[in-house]
């Protein structure tokens, strides 16, 4: 086995050697990470921004899905990368609630945070079958019968929208689990539940719920939002109709590991905003009636540690962070 | 490698005693009765049953000590290392190949391999340097999987 | 009539038929290569198809998966590494008609009646979809409950030898598929604080572990062999395949029909669909004794059933927009793009669009034969490569593939552990096969019983509470009685005369 001890030295040697050359960065291939499996609306927009981030840079922008743990694999990936901007990766709403729910210590402060390129509203979505026509209705229901009586689906155990049902809920002076949450594995078979008569509310954003909508399965009641969404005009806000305060919005983030060179970090959030704005992502978000949503480097962080405060106070009312 | 009824019934009864053990710490879900424990726990159980139910069957046949059946290449030297050789081989492809990139040390790996089988070098090294390049040329390039790349053999891809 | 005539006139065009071609020659690339998967063939060809018209794009798409299901049984026969948990069901079979040197029997076989099981789904999506949606509609976690605990039954019952080894076996996934986060509860399991090992096993890596590291570790313990495969004799691949159409006609009917209908319910799938119908097949076959010796039956069922649900997943994801699986999910993305939105609305307002895809299923399915056949006749050479060359390549494949499913070295490591799990189970004569299903139903088991036992409020009776579910319990209930009767009406009409199946 002498073999590979020598390849493995020489190899040490030339490495050493080839590290002192410097050009202009992007000089090779950049991989984007999504922590998401391929095909989910996360892999869509990775993939579409990673093909104009190509256009931009000149340079190949390969998409590498880092799936599992609810999004922990992949967004540690990204944490752990070297910060030199040939790693970079969408990042995700679960990075700011992971961490409060124990299951892992990264948080938005490990990462350089580019820009924020999509965000999505949670709604009020019930079944058509259920004869619910206001979320006043809904709730005057769900006040008037025992805590459990009504389930809710549409994510999994501490999930995103089990939050945004909870901040709901506590925003109604109600406790945060008088509807009783039944986790799924995502919004699409909280939805088919919800139809097929297993549970009573789905809270997830409604552009997941829009085919079902389309095909007056789904009936939506609100928008978890301040002002109505572009592709749902006719649903009202919670503020307009119970008067509830309470918003909650999904987001997608261009990430990057901190530490990034400025000139690197500068070269990158340009190469984002350029992809954003293109018509092919423009075209294609509002297509698939997902909403827009543009902040950039400092902007975008704020809006990550307001949510990520936010979230660790329902979380921690809700019984869902660890102690 | 063969154990015997007995010891797999053991060995089963074991496995299912620490599953459930090792659920006891998994929580319900707030509020329920159910959650991280129940599955873990309903395998466990109806794998206690299967090592008891194995254990009884090989009582019945007559077994009494738990006893282990070694096939004829256990007691020779060469098949023992060569399938050894296999797991060595991938843990050093593991370990190398984020260093010194996968060409290099997939070539190596299934040169290794191949003279474990006695196939002649002059045919292995061939074999796998088209082998190495083809995998890197298909995966790396067509498909796009991020293959382990060198620092310093950067002019081969 | 004449939306037909439009729809044909969209799909029937020299551009199209070359993306067909093109997407083709793709998937069974992407297919045959050990590890990589069909729905890695719909991701990569996803960024193409932006800059394509609606139609070309979703025949890309749809040629390309279905080319790839059926490419990925070539590895699954020639080197016994199933592409998909599906494959996994007869690959058994396969590889042991391989070992008999009758490889083109098995691919053969694959081939056609993947082929015929997937012109069934077309033709039912076609006439039926609204309806069956409807059905699909209907089922809740109580109902899939159900479905899931008939599949991993039939894992059982199939599994040659005693049952007690198959129960084993189905034991070591179940456990396997509890490690990490994915669960109801949210909660990390066996993680030991490893970021990787929260992310659970993946079957792919599992699968070429248990199947195929174990082979090679077993082909080194032997040092391999220079012995090549006997030549089969020169009856053509689908002269041999008509024949076994004409045998088992009810065996390629049944399979296409169960397996339209659970690929129809969007929790399903096909992979349930190929392990309900193996176990179907050996139940009603004169021979159930030669199943997994290289009988040709539960191939020709399994594999109609297997396509038959890559069509039938099409039926909620085309009128509800309801993914049935990760490829579908893709294509609904792709379809939302082309300003195709699914929904019992696009029947309607856009039906020369639905019957262009229909279309090219049809072209897709027919064009798979002759494609196949070329595939299969090229594949075939591996199997004159001398075992001590081709064992160490299939090595580095399994390692690459292991790799590439998720990108990290974590499922090479994942393969070397259930290379040796596989290894040992063999040598103990407890079949892998079912620890494969354990592995991918077991999320869903525990997901659906968790969640039902969640909105009973803790209450059994709820799983008989709804029609469905009350008739998919009894009917597994009875599946698991019948058996038990059975063995205990004969054990009356022979007293004596129990046989040993002690094999030391």
């Amino acid at each position: 086995m002498k073999f590979p001890t020598t390849v493995m030295a020489s190899a040490m040697a030339l490495a050493t050697f080839a590290s002192a050359a410097w050009a202009e960065f992007p000089e090779r291939p950049i991989q984007m990470i999504v922590p998401w499996g391929a095909g989910g609306g996360t892999d869509a927009v990775g993939r579409l921004l990673g093909a104009e981030i190509q256009k931009e840079l000149g340079v190949p922008v390969n998409v590498v899905n880092r799936t599992g743990g609810s999004g922990v694999v992949g967004h540690s990936a990204i944490a752990n990368a070297d910060p030199d901007g040939y790693t970079i990766g969408i990042m995700t709403i679960e990075i700011d609630m992971m961490h409060w729910q124990g299951l892992t210590d990264l948080t938005y402060e490990d990462y350089d945070i580019l820009a924020i390129v999509n965000s999505d509203p949670g709604g009020v979505m019930v079944s058509a079958d259920a004869g619910y026509d206001s979320v006043e209705a809904l709730l005057e229901d769900i006040k008037s019968q025992p805590a459990g009586t009504f389930k809710a689906s549409g994510t999994g155990q501490g999930g995103i929208w089990h939050v945004g049902l909870a901040g709901w809920l506590l925003s109604e002076d109600l406790a945060p689990d008088y509807v009783t949450f039944v986790p799924s594995q995502g919004a699409a078979p909280g939805l088919t539940d919800m139809v097929a008569g297993g549970v009573d509310i789905v809270p997830s954003s409604l552009a997941e719920g829009r085919s079902m909508i389309d095909a007056n399965r789904v009936v939506p009641l609100a928008s978890m939002s301040a002002e109505r969404q572009n592709a749902f005009p006719d649903v009202p806000t919670l503020a307009e109709t119970t008067g509830s305060d309470w918003t909650v919005a999904v987001w997608r983030a261009v990430a990057a590991p901190d530490g990034l060179p400025d000139d690197v970090k500068t070269k990158l959030m340009d190469a984002v905003e350029t992809a954003y704005n293109s018509e092919e992502y423009q075209t294609f978000m509002k297509d698939r009636g997902f909403g827009l949503r543009w902040a950039r480097g400092d902007e975008a962080t704020q809006i990550v540690a307001d949510d990520d405060a936010a979230f660790g106070e329902v979380m921690k009312a809700a019984g869902l962070a660890a102690e | 490698m063969r154990v015997t009824d007995l010891t797999l019934g053991l060995l089963t009864l074991l496995g299912g005693i620490a599953i459930y053990i090792s659920a006891l710490g998994f929580k319900a879900i707030p509020g329920q009765a159910y959650g991280a424990g129940t599955m873990p726990r309903a395998i466990a159980l109806v794998t206690v049953l299967t090592g008891i139910f194995l254990i009884f069957k090989a009582a019945l046949a007559g077994e009494r000590v738990p006893g282990l059946v070694l096939a004829d290449w256990t007691r020779q030297r060469g098949p023992m290392a060569r399938a050894a050789s296999v797991l060595v081989l991938i843990v050093v492809y593991i370990m190398i190949s984020p260093i010194v990139g996968f060409l290099p040390t997939a070539f190596v790996v299934m040169v290794l391999a191949m003279l474990v089988l006695r196939v002649r070098l002059l045919i292995a090294a061939p074999v796998a340097l088209v082998a190495a390049i083809a995998i890197q040329q298909s995966f790396g390039k067509l498909l796009l999987v991020p293959l382990p790349r060198s620092s310093f053999l950067t002019f081969l891809w | 009539m004449s939306m037909i005539l439009e729809a044909a006139g969209l799909v029937f065009q020299p551009y199209v038929l070359l993306v067909i071609f093109a997407s083709a020659a793709f998937g069974m690339f992407v297919g045959a290569i050990p590890g990589l998967t069909a729905t890695m063939a719909t991701a990569l060809l996803v960024p193409v198809t932006f800059f394509m018209e609606p139609v070309p794009a979703i025949a890309a798409i749809v040629t390309a998966t279905a080319m790839a299901i059926f490419a990925g049984d070539i590895p699954g026969t020639l080197l016994r590494m199933p592409g998909t948990p599906a494959s996994a069901a007869y690959v058994q079979d396969a590889y042991a008609l391989t070992r008999k040197g009758r490889p083109e029997t098995a691919l053969g076989a694959s081939l056609v009646f993947s082929s015929l099981g997937g012109i069934f789904g077309t033709l039912v999506l076609i006439t039926a979809s609204p309806i069956l949606a409807e059905v699909a509609l209907k089922f809740s976690s109580f109902e899939y409950f159900w479905l899931v605990v008939l599949g991993l039954s039939c894992a059982v019952f199939i599994s040659p030898g005693s049952p007690a080894r198959g129960l084993i076996s189905l034991f070591i996934g179940l456990f396997a598929a509890t490690i990490g986060l994915e669960n109801p509860a949210g909660e990390p399991r066996y993680t030991f604080g490893n970021v990787e090992l929260m992310g659970g096993v993946q079957f792919i890596p599992a699968m070429i572990g248990l199947f195929a590291v174990s082979e090679v570790i077993r082909a080194f313990i032997h040092r391999g062999t220079d012995e090549k495969p006997p030549p089969t004799g020169k009856r053509g691949i689908f002269r041999e395949q008509a024949r076994n159409l004409t045998r088992y006609p009810v065996q390629a009917l049944r399979g296409s029909v169960l397996g339209t209908a659970i690929g129809a319910l969007p929790g399903a799938g096909a992979d349930i669909a190929a392990w309900i119908s193996y176990a179907v097949s050996k139940k009603f076959s004169k021979t159930p004794e030669k199943f997994g010796s290289g009988h040709v039956e539960g191939l020709v069922e399994s594999g109609s059933s297997n396509n038959g649900a890559m069509s039938g997943a099409w039926i909620p994801a085309l009128v509800f927009g309801i993914p049935g699986d990760s490829i579908t999910a893709i294509v609904i993305g792709v379809l939302y793009i082309k300003g195709i939105n699914p929904g019992p609305m696009v029947f309607i307002t856009q039906p020369q669009m639905i019957y262009a895809v229909f279309i090219v299923f049809l072209v897709a399915n027919l064009m798979m034969l002759p494609l196949g056949w070329l595939a299969i006749k090229g594949a075939r050479q591996v199997l004159s490569i001398p075992q001590r060359v081709l064992m160490p390549l299939i090595l580095m494949f399994c390692m690459v593939g292991s790799f590439a499913i998720n990108n990290s070295v974590f499922g090479i490591w994942l393969m070397f552990v259930f290379g040796i799990i596989g290894f040992l189970m063999e040598e103990n004569d407890i079949p892998i096969a079912p620890a494969i299903l354990g592995l991918v139903l077991g999320p869903m088991l525990e997901q659906n019983f968790v969640t039902s036992m969640i909105k009973s409020d803790g209450s059994f009776i709820a799983f008989f509470e709804r029609p469905i579910a009350a008739g998919l319990g009894l009917f597994t209930i009875a599946v698991w009685c019948l058996p038990l009767i059975l063995v205990l009406v004969r054990r009356k009409a022979q007293p004596s005369g129990t046989q040993s199946t002690q094999g030391n």
